[in-house]
């Protein structure tokens, strides 16, 4: 096999596929004691977060023994059978009730990780494991699970070019050199190095984002990764793991991006914690007891009836009552958040009516003393002739103004003019902002980035409009971001008709308690730099104004993220109107 | 002082046509002369103030020379103050109303070239005020400047279709504000008194 190949192939595999006893624990055991057994193969684990992952909208999976009770990981299980034993399709497909293939195609990859020369790789990922394990409990970071699993699969890439070509893992593994320079050792021997493989079986295997974030950038620093979503404390978790075996010599000399001094730091590990993970290492590893051989699936004749019987078992037993009464549960539940949504938006509509006919009466009898003020305060400018007196005088006259401004912003917030929607270019919107507050930028010592797309992006909007409140998301940003930070500007299409401008900084997120608070006018409980005046409520106005919103996504210890999401289309806007023009139910219909 | 006048200046000062004062020069009623060599009229400063006499037009705007302003505001501190600066300035010669009533009196009673006209007043609307105006067509010439303490920009636009000629939000800048009257009454805006 050509050396680049060997690679290539490892990036080709279909799926690891688990073991006989893996399958067979699934079908017969209690959840809880399924985990115990499944937790140690590599296959297993990775059929179990993939699956769960579908049937949950989680970032993170906690206590996986409960969500083991999921259909979807038998029916995952069976799927593998199928692979296995093209012959029985059929009879799985009916079983689970559905025809699409959303599992592995082809024969999986399969590794007997009792074999002697593949005990040097599963001890690594046993080791990486526990330690991750260990650390996540000593720091109550993260959900120690969590932590096992991400360890046990930090070198992905390793697994799966054993799956693909043992031989070239023994020769490398054996290599003098991979101590000194793990990734061009990997390079000469496989084409690739073992995170890009994983890298590249991460994506096709569809693995959930929060593990998928972790092992794919373990040779990147911790706040790289945090920039790119990955869980910082996981990540440390998983660094401090793989660096401490290192440190002791053992492991697979994996690419970490941060010393285990610098993870240890980030954990806040005590030199005492620090010592209790030396030993560890140092300590002998258990293999898991049970079967004295790894067996492929297909080969145990028996496993696919009873895993058939498993899932049919399941379905009786549990399915038509629990099935009524979540459908029940369902409906209800829906019922109950139209309502408050509704609710909400009512009680939405009437609040700004109320706050428009406020300003509009305050601004009245606020702007006629300060016509007076900054009147008077003119004409004595006029005729002074003190510098010292003019400059009082003029400060007069800019305050007044400066209240004038303030009036007028509220204005904007609670009533705005109705859209003059036009197509335009969003990049020129784009460069038009970001021009607009560089000065600003460079005054605060923030930098500022704003990639451009390399095509127009035509949007039907008010340009006015959705400049002044892209330009309100960004000021927000430049402010909250501390010196030497960073701000950015950039557009995402999540779907043809949609457009995400995402700004984001470097700078602390809101606080929990003032989440729910950041999008009204004038709030006061903000923290200094974020959010002043009505920047960001004008934003979600005009976004609304335009059948879009403003949103704070909560990236936990990522860059703070704040998204103006638009319709493209003045149609996509109809179909989700909002705001005042919600008002004359009519206009809906006619 | 100016000491003669072309035909189209004394129709504005008497606030009649052009063709009018045309058709009294030439029958004789309104005594002036002819530029030498051409055929132009040119009325004497005493002739035409002899005309407005005999026919009962009132003479005070020949008299001062300066244009004639009605300023229409309920804060009379503003009021006050806006009176003091136009007549610092030299150029305007200024009337005040307190409320849409008075100021419907007086556009009739005055002849103002300009209203500078508050929109919130408390008993006629400023938008109401526009509308009677603009019904006389012996007020069409006249000019109206809005100004409010109110923001809505499809509010100015109301005004602006009921016959406002400018709109300005309070505060303003006074010398803008000189800027504006001078630009609707075609004056120069120099000021006088610099």
């Amino acid at each position: 096999m050509r050396v680049s190949a060997v690679g290539e192939a490892a990036t080709q595999l279909p799926w690891l596929s688990p073991c006989a006893a893996s399958l067979l624990a699934l079908a017969r055991m209690p959840a809880a004691a399924a985990w115990e057994r499944l937790r140690h193969d590599p296959g297993a684990v990775l059929l179990v977060v993939r699956r769960v992952a579908r049937s949950l909208s989680t970032t993170a999976i906690s206590f996986f023994p409960a969500l083991l009770r999921e259909p979807a990981i038998l029916e995952g299980a069976l799927r593998f059978l199928t692979s296995e034993l093209p012959e029985s399709r059929a009879a799985v497909d009916e079983a689970i009730g559905q025809t699409t293939d959303s599992g592995p195609g082809t024969v999986a990859g399969f590794v007997d990780w009792y074999q002697p020369a593949m005990r040097p790789i599963y001890h690594a990922c046993l080791l990486y494991a526990r330690l991750a394990q260990r650390v996540a409990e000593m720091t109550g970071s993260s959900d120690p699970d969590n932590a096992w699993v991400a360890g046990l699969l930090a070198p992905l890439g390793w697994l799966a070019v054993c799956a693909a070509n043992p031989q070239s893992v023994t020769a490398c593994q054996e290599d003098a050199a991979l101590a000194q320079d793990s990734v061009g050792t990997q390079q000469r021997y496989w084409g690739l190095d073992q995170a890009a493989i994983a890298r590249r079986l991460l994506r096709s295997w569809q693995v959930p984002r929060w593990l998928a974030l972790v092992v794919g950038h373990l040779g990147l620093p911790g706040e790289v990764a945090q920039s790119l979503g990955a869980d910082p404390d996981l990540f440390h978790v998983v660094q401090m793991a793989v660096g401490l075996a290192q440190q002791h010599g053992q492991g697979l000399y994996l690419a970490v991006g941060d010393p285990p001094g610098a993870c240890a730091a980030a954990l806040r590990l005590t030199a005492r914690d620090q010592e209790r993970l030396a030993h560890e290492v140092a300590g002998p590893l258990e293999f898991p007891e049970a079967p004295q051989s790894w067996e492929r699936p297909g080969s145990v004749p028996l496993l696919r009836d009873l895993l058939l019987l498993a899932a049919e078992n399941h379905r009786l037993r549990e399915a038509p009552s629990l099935e009524q009464l979540e459908r029940d549960r369902d409906e209800l539940h829906h019922a109950l958040e139209r309502l408050r949504t509704g609710e909400a938006e009512r009680l939405q509509r009437l609040k700004l009516q109320g706050l428009a006919e406020f300003a509009a009466g305050a601004a009245h009898e606020i702007n006629n003393p300060l016509a007076v003020i900054s009147g008077q305060a003119q004409y004595l400018l006029g005729h002074e002739g003190d510098a010292g007196r003019q400059k009082s005088l003029q400060t007069i006259i800019a305050q007044a103004q400066r209240i004038h401004q303030v009036l007028s912003e509220v204005m904007q917030y609670a009533r705005p003019p109705r859209p003059q929607r036009q197509m335009v270019d969003v990049r020129s919107l784009l460069r038009e902002v970001t021009l607009a507050l560089s000065d600003l930028a460079v005054e605060r010592q923030v930098q500022l980035i704003s990639p451009e797309a390399d095509h127009p992006i035509q949007l039907s909007a008010d340009p006015r409009q959705i400049s002044t409140a892209l330009e309100c998301l960004l000021r927000n940003a430049i402010e909250a971001a501390p010196a030497g930070g960073w701000a950015s500007l950039r557009l995402e299409m999540p779907a043809p008709e949609r457009l995400d401008l995402i700004v984001e900084d470097s700078g602390t997120g809101p606080a929990p308690a003032q989440i729910q608070h950041m999008f009204d006018p004038f709030y006061s409980g903000r923290q200094a730099g974020r959010g002043r005046g009505l920047g960001l409520p004008t934003a979600w106005r005009l976004a609304r104004e335009h059948g879009g919103e403003v949103r704070f996504d909560n990236l936990s210890g990522g860059p703070t993220r704040f998204v103006l999401s638009l319709p493209r289309s003045a149609d996509n806007h109809a179909a989700g109107m909002n705001g005042l023009t919600l008002v004359t139910p009519e206009r809906m219909t006619g | 002082m100016k000491t003669v006048f072309t035909t189209g200046e004394a129709a504005k000062i008497c606030k009649v046509s052009q063709q009018t004062i045309i058709r009294c020069f030439d029958n004789g009623q309104l005594k002036g002369f002819r530029v030498p060599g051409s055929r132009f009229r040119r009325i004497p400063r005493e002739a035409l103030h002899k005309f407005m006499k005999d026919n009962g037009i009132p003479t005070d705007a020949l008299e001062s020379g300066k244009r004639k302003v009605l300023l229409v505001d309920d804060d009379t501190e503003l009021v006050e103050l806006m009176t003091k600066v136009l007549e610092e300035d030299g150029r305007f010669e200024v009337r005040v109303a307190n409320t849409g009533f008075d100021a419907g009196m007086m556009v009739k009673e005055y002849r103002p070239d300009l209203i500078v006209l508050d929109v919130m007043l408390p008993d006629i609307n400023g938008k109401e005020v526009c509308h009677r105006v603009r019904a006389d067509s012996s007020l069409e010439d006249v000019r109206i400047l809005c100004i409010s303490g109110m923001i809505e920009d499809d509010k100015i636009q109301e005004l602006k279709l009921a016959g406002a000629d400018h709109f300005l939000h309070k505060p303003f800048d006074i010398e803008e504000l000189i800027d504006h009257m001078c630009g609707l009454l075609e004056i120069e805006p120099v000021s006088t008194s610099a």
